[in-house]
């Protein structure tokens, strides 16, 4: 058996901990994602009190051999992707530190919380502006979009 | 529960029946280790090893690789008994002859799944008789007789026996085994117990793997890459990381066109905030790894040779100033001098004293060691500087002899301070960035005389001088300034 490479042992160190103490709303299946440590499937919940309360969602992240110096490929995936200015129907997301600010020092954990407090902080439940066009010419991974962040306050 | 009993943590005795070349005991057969077991060079078959178990056993499978290096044994017979009695004759189970192209034997009871054993295709499979039902599901020794070898020494890379603890063991005995095993095999963390049984011979490295890994301390992993550091460093934000993952990020960074920075808080480094070696926890790293560098994951890993952080001149020189100051000589300044010294005596003191406060205020800086150890050796010379100077300032007070102080005291004093890191002040440390002559932009390096060159032109350099003053330096000297 090859020697577990550098992003595995990242990997299992950080499912260890969010299995152990997730953070609220936050939910890993330990045992499916110690099938296939690059591929993670994360179970999340709306927060109480804010436009998503009570939904369901499912979130893929999907870990590159360069994770962490790489960032992940985070998409919602699932029957229900939530209705959010930053989330389009294709389970995109428009978040600046799942690309050009990454840093490894950022974990699964922190893009749950910041994707939580993405989702918290919503006004008003609607699509992207430029939804439909995107969501017909985009590649199927994120990171090969080139974002343009129009909104700094989230 | 199906178990190895070759394996070290089940306490297996092994014997055998000739001498071994050195290095190649056949205690080796029930270690951890690798290397297998060869006979001695005149040795020649058949040879009998012995294994006695720690209990009666019923031996499931047994599995034999037959090769160390290009020594190759090709004939194997396998007996049992029940009884650990010298008098009493083995039985035998089963025999078997590779072929050139086999790679190994497995020995297996007719009646289990052979796909249990997890097997690789190119083994020779072989059953065990079950006809003496004792020797075979109460076994407390096992002999493996080696009988043929492809003109070679006799052989044997490994093997592995599994088996269960026999039923006639009693409940007890039965439990306190498998607690032995579990202890080692199926570690606290892992949720994947379950598989251990089922496919035994795949996962018994990466368990050997995390159990190595729980145990290295927390503190000498790094956050990043949760691997034991090799060449800490202590970032500006407090936190240690390897030297080798902050350059990862660096080229990371590169990518997106950005210099390097914290990756903990995205600050930029600069002059006053750079990462710096962190020593002591390096040392106790090194410590650590030699103390178990008998470990597999250890032996892989790469040290360092001598260090890039090598503190400069300044402080050697300082060493012999004291011998200088007590030279005789007629000059006529020589009140003016010692003013000057008084004047430099006390700075060094007030500087003293505020860098032991700073000492007591930041004990946070215990962790970057080196430049923490720095500043209290630096403040004992000082002090054996003081009183040594108090001594000359008595004499000359005594009997009016005319001393003449080293006249490169302030400089030298100058250049120790100047090489201590001020926390409190920062815009009080020298702070002189004259750009090198040719660009301004590229990275900069500062030599030990306090010039400034380019990249370019420190590697045109081939003198190890200076190129504005001629000063000599080591390839270690020059320094990188962060902006």
């Amino acid at each position: 058996m090859a020697a577990m490479s550098p992003s595995k042992r990242r990997l299992q160190r950080e499912l260890m901990s969010l299995v152990r103490e997730p953070p609220p709303g936050v939910f890993v299946d330990g045992d499916e994602v110690g099938q296939n440590l690059t591929q993670w499937i994360v179970h999340m919940e709306g927060a109480k009190g804010t436009l998503y309360e009570g939904e369901q969602f499912q979130l893929q992240f999907k870990f590159s051999s360069k994770y962490p110096f790489d960032s992940p490929e985070v998409t919602f995936i699932g029957g229900n992707i939530p209705v959010h200015p930053h989330v389009y129907s294709n389970g995109h997301i428009c978040l600046s530190i799942l690309t050009d600010d990454w840093s490894p020092a950022l974990s699964v954990q922190s893009v749950c919380l910041s994707i939580v407090s993405m989702l918290s902080s919503c006004k008003e439940k609607k699509r992207p502006p430029d939804n439909s066009f995107y969501v017909k010419t985009c590649n199927k991974n994120p990171k090969k979009t080139k974002w343009s962040y129009h909104d700094d306050s989230v | 529960m199906l178990l190895n009993f070759c394996d070290p943590c089940l306490r297996t005795e092994v014997s055998c029946s000739t001498v071994s070349t050195e290095g190649y005991e056949v205690t080796n057969l029930t270690k951890d280790n690798s290397k297998g077991f060869l006979a001695y060079s005149c040795i020649k078959p058949p040879i009998h090893i012995d294994l006695k178990f720690i209990c009666n056993i019923q031996i499931s499978h047994v599995i034999i690789w037959p090769s160390v290096g290009a020594q190759k044994s090709s004939g194997f017979q396998l007996s049992s008994k029940a009884i650990d009695d010298q008098a009493i004759q083995h039985t035998v189970l089963a025999a078997g002859y590779l072929n050139s192209n086999d790679v190994g034997v497995l020995f297996y009871r007719r009646d289990i799944d052979e796909s249990v054993s997890n097997t690789p295709y190119h083994f020779l499979r072989r059953y065990i008789k079950i006809s003496n039902q004792r020797s075979v599901n109460q076994a407390s020794n096992l002999r493996i007789c080696i009988l043929k070898t492809e003109n070679s020494v006799p052989a044997l890379g490994r093997i592995e026996v599994w088996g269960r603890v026999s039923r006639c063991c009693g409940r007890d005995v039965i439990a306190s085994i498998h607690s032995m095993w579990i202890r080692k095999h199926i570690p606290q963390d892992s949720q994947s117990n379950k598989t251990t049984a089922i496919d035994p011979i795949s996962t018994r490295k990466p368990q050997n793997r995390s159990e190595i890994l729980v145990n290295v301390p927390e503190e000498f992993l790094d956050p990043i890459t949760c691997e034991i550091m090799i060449q800490p460093v202590t970032l500006p934000s407090g936190k240690i990381i390897d030297q080798n993952t902050l350059e990862k990020h660096e080229a990371n960074e590169a990518l997106w066109g950005r210099t390097l920075t914290d990756p903990f808080t995205g600050m930029p480094f600069n002059e006053f905030r750079r990462p710096i070696a962190a020593s002591a926890l390096k040392s106790r790293i090194d410590k650590y790894l030699l103390e178990n560098s008998d470990l597999d994951e250890i032996k892989k890993l790469p040290r360092v040779l001598g260090s890039k952080f090598k503190p400069t001149a300044p402080r050697g020189r300082l060493l012999k100033l004291p011998a200088t100051i007590t030279k005789n000589d007629t000059t006529k300044d020589n009140v003016e001098i010692m003013t000057k010294t008084q004047h430099s005596l006390s700075t060094i003191q007030s500087s003293c004293h505020k860098r032991k406060a700073h000492h007591h205020t930041l004990p946070v800086v215990a962790v970057c060691s080196k430049q923490a150890a720095g500043p209290s050796k630096i403040m004992k010379r000082a002090k054996v500087i003081t009183s040594k100077n108090n001594e000359c300032i008595k004499t000359i007070k005594k009997e009016p002899t005319i001393i003449k102080i080293d006249s490169k005291l302030e400089e030298n004093i100058q250049d120790v301070l100047s090489s201590l890191k001020r926390f409190s002040s920062p815009q009080h440390s020298i702070c002189e960035f004259e750009s090198c002559s040719c660009c301004s932009n590229s990275i900069l390096y500062r030599l030990p005389c306090k010039h400034i060159v380019c990249r370019k032109v420190l590697t045109s350099i081939t003198s190890l001088q200076c190129k504005c003053c001629g000063t000599p330096y080591k390839t270690c000297d020059p320094k990188r300034i962060y902006q």
